[in-house]
């Protein structure tokens, strides 16, 4: 699950015109893969654990790959009165989050859960708009009704 | 009608990660994406050890342990080259290329599981990703 709304990471520079497949779409395929085992994998851990451990073992993983990032930033990290909270905020949901999501793989099918949880962006510009009035525009509420037509033929 | 016992669950977890990524829109104000990621890291690990402390014990099946670890590095890999990608190529090729990984996750059930997939799934599969891949291709365009 990726923390960090696309939308708020700057738009990056113009690519430089490649003759073959540009370094960009390589790394997208691989987290587009990374991110597929990262949703199904869970599903073979909970044969034989509970979803308790599993998340701590998890919250292991994590810190294989954010302990080089933090090696990559020479062990600075900035400091945000109100960042940092509310990262500790996201963490505690996404964690309960997580329990929720491994009691549902363990009992139900994962292309199903997988597919309506990961349609979790659409909550997102909801509450954008509730809370931050950003308006929507057409091809959005059209992604939204598709949305709720999808959760409700996998709910079926 | 027979409500699943996956369902609720489901769609909880939907809700809250939802309102994380809303979150991550304030929070990514004040700080930068890889330090937003260390600062997750840290947090989901003191997370999820207070977790333990509702819980008889933590659980250690060598094969389950080694997956778990597999889960949270493929996650946060995965997080690290999508950052990265971003910084060469276009937002919005990138979000939606990395927004079908349901796909990958229903190969893989589909592989190594042998789940079986009914048609009514398999339009709701298809009806969800192409609604995820039309909100990153709409987040472009002028509000109506």
């Amino acid at each position: 699950m990726p923390i960090e709304d696309v939308a708020a990471v700057p738009a990056p520079p113009p690519a430089a015109p490649a003759a073959s497949v540009p370094r960009w779409l390589w790394l997208t395929l691989g987290a587009l893969f990374a991110w597929g085992f990262w949703s199904f994998l869970p599903k073979l851990a909970l044969q034989s654990m509970q979803p308790h451990s599993v998340i701590f073992y998890e919250a292991l993983g994590n810190l294989t790959i954010s302990i080089p990032v933090l090696i990559y930033l020479r062990g600075k990290l900035m400091w945000s009165g109100r960042s940092v909270p509310v990262s500790a905020c996201i963490s505690v949901m996404t964690v309960g989050a997580f329990l929720l999501y491994f009691f549902a793989l363990k009992n139900g099918p994962v292309a199903t859960i997988v597919t309506l949880t990961a349609m979790y962006p659409v909550v997102v510009i909801l509450l954008a708009r509730a809370f931050l009035h950003e308006k929507l525009n057409r091809l959005q509420w059209l992604a939204v009704c598709m949305a709720v037509g999808a959760a409700v033929l996998l709910a079926g | 009608m027979v409500i699943e016992v996956w369902l609720l669950p489901s769609v909880i977890a939907l809700l809250v990660w939802g309102l994380t990524g809303f979150l991550s829109k304030i929070a990514l104000k004040g700080l930068p994406p890889l330090h937003l990621l260390v600062y997750g890291s840290i947090f989901f690990l003191i997370s999820a050890s207070f977790v333990q402390l509702f819980y008889d014990g933590l659980e250690f099946d060598q094969r389950a342990v080694l997956l778990a670890i597999a889960v949270g590095a493929a996650g946060t890999f995965g997080q690290l080259l999508f950052l990265i990608a971003l910084r060469d190529g276009p937002l919005t090729y990138v979000s939606m290329i990395a927004s079908l990984y349901p796909l990958v996750a229903t190969l893989l059930a589909y592989l190594i599981l042998s789940e079986p997939i009914s048609l009514r799934q398999v339009l709701g599969i298809a009806l969800g990703i192409a609604s995820i891949v039309l909100l990153v291709v709409a987040r472009d365009k002028q509000p109506a």
